[in-house]
């Protein structure tokens, strides 16, 4: 579905993008994690062919992403980080501009998601909430039978309410329509709802691209006494800390800990816990 | 109809017609333009300036109606996002800019009109072919500039150069005597004609195919 290879791409200022490689299969949820700064919205805009890469190959449904690319853009649904509609046109405007590109856009299902977002087709985009927007840009980007949605930061700015209903809908529409989902966030908590496979960036390197059950498996917090805290053991934990009582470290070893050390509690690690000590991996 | 056929048939008009729904969509502007132009040209035929301003008034309109909200700034990732070909973009705002440009003249032709009609300083009396073809060159030459600019800058700058080409407009009407007094009757020399023609092919070629070629490695940070 989505096939990103050693993807490359330098900047004037200084900021690189390095070699980062990942894949997307059909009909699952890619999180897309990194700190801001990162190079998560830059990977888009590459994919998008918004941005050139330097280097690196992206494909898209099979096909090159800048050969293919209006037969590729055709299947995609986008939404970004901050609205790029036209601010002074209509819900019915600005859809009468979009819908006449897409070859298979259907205009029974867009409507059929205006009533489920509440948005009047006279409501002017300049007049939208931030939500409404993400709204909007949903609908447009499901009334065209995309098969692969890529998001930057969607929830970013909304209420916890609203983020569940669209994390909810996301969940949904990958279910029952087996369409792919590519979906950049900081806000991890979301996508420990959502995710099947999790790709970390941070500083434009790639961390990891794994199955959230993977990471959850190999990520973990281990806590014990000062007692079981042997040398080879504190050799395997990162960002330990000890009082004179206990000691709690994260490690990306946990089954293997687990098994080493039987007596040990290992906590499942969070992402934020993921993020936070594993940043420092690939700094330069 | 057979040019946009030929350079991507519906999905160029469905540009073009994207232009003319953004003009339309902001109606404010539209009538502020649709009333205030008659009213400065009702200023202006009581001190006979000349017909330089004709010129002024066309520029006046495409570049209110067509620099605001075009293919620049935020919107123009949202274009870039859709499956569309460059190409046609590029294209499509040439085609949509001149149709706006021929839909202005007609309007500033049937006002100026009417102003006859009514009685008030017609500078319709001062038409000749040396003017009309020295109008529509520099009106392709000013289009020539605007299109390219639209397209690569955000809308700050955008309405900063484009009020840069209409103050130049005023200044080369200046230099060719325009802004006289009405009664003046414009005349173009054939060394004139030639250079104009060329100035105006050379410029309209540059721009098309500048355009065409900048805009397929344009980047959207």
């Amino acid at each position: 579905m989505l096939e990103v290879n050693n993807l490359t791409k330098e900047f004037f200022m200084g900021f690189k993008l390095d070699n980062i490689s990942f894949k997307l299969e059909p009909g699952y949820i890619m999180g897309f994690v990194g700190p801001n700064g990162a190079g998560k919205s830059t990977t888009i805009k590459i994919i998008m062919n918004l941005l050139k890469k330097d280097s690196g190959e992206i494909r898209i449904f099979g096909k090159d992403h800048v050969e293919s690319e209006i037969e590729i853009k055709d299947k995609i649904g986008f939404i970004y980080d901050e609205s790029y509609f036209f601010e002074n046109l209509s819900i019915e405007n600005m859809k009468e501009i979009i819908a006449p590109f897409y070859s298979q856009w259907d205009e029974e299902v867009f409507q059929e998601y205006l009533k489920k977002f509440e948005l009047k087709p006279r409501y002017k985009i300049k007049n939208l909430s931030k939500g409404m927007k993400v709204k909007f840009a949903l609908a447009i980007a499901l009334s065209h039978h995309a098969q692969l949605i890529i998001m930057d930061e969607p929830t970013s700015g909304l209420d916890p309410i609203f983020r569940r209903e669209v994390l909810n809908l996301l969940y949904e529409i990958v279910h029952e329509e087996n369409i792919s989902i590519f979906f950049s966030t900081h806000i991890t908590s979301d996508l420990e709802r959502i995710a099947d496979y999790i790709t970390y960036i941070n500083n434009g390197k790639l961390i990891f691209s794994k199955s959230k059950d993977e990471i959850m498996d190999n990520y973990g917090i281990v806590k014990g006494g000062p007692e079981q805290l042997s040398n080879s053991l504190r050799e395997e934990l990162i960002g330990l800390r000890e009082t004179s009582v206990s000691f709690e470290g994260f490690t990306d070893k946990a089954s293997e800990i687990r098994q080493a050390y039987p007596d040990l509690l290992i906590e499942r690690a969070s992402l934020d816990d993921i993020m936070f000590n594993t940043r420092g991996q690939f700094n330069d | 109809m057979t040019l946009c056929l030929i350079l991507g048939g519906s999905l160029m008009i469905n540009l073009i017609k994207k232009d003319f729904i953004l003009i339309f969509s902001n109606k404010m502007k539209l009538y502020t333009l649709l009333f205030a132009i008659p009213i400065i040209m009702v200023l202006i035929s009581y001190f006979s300036v000349g017909l330089a301003h004709y010129l002024g008034f066309i520029a006046i309109i495409f570049i209110s109606t067509s620099a605001d909200e075009g293919v620049e700034g935020k919107s123009s990732v949202l274009l870039a996002s859709l499956p569309i070909n460059k190409n046609h973009i590029v294209i499509s705002q040439f085609l949509s800019t001149y149709i706006i440009f021929i839909l202005s003249s007609i309007y500033t032709i049937l006002v100026l009109f009417i102003l006859g009609k009514l009685g008030l300083h017609s500078i319709l009396d001062y038409y000749n072919t040396d003017l009309i073809r020295f109008l529509i060159g520099l009106s392709i030459i000013l289009i020539s500039v605007n299109v390219p600019i639209k397209l690569f800058s955000n809308r700050n700058s955008n309405s900063s150069l484009s009020s840069v080409s209409f103050i130049n407009i005023i200044f080369i009407s200046r230099y060719f005597k325009m802004l006289g007094e009405a009664s003046e009757p414009f005349e173009l020399s054939s060394a004139g004609t030639i250079i104009l023609a060329i100035i105006v092919a050379a410029s309209f070629m540059l721009s098309i195919a500048g355009s065409l070629l900048a805009y397929k490695d344009k980047e959207y940070y």
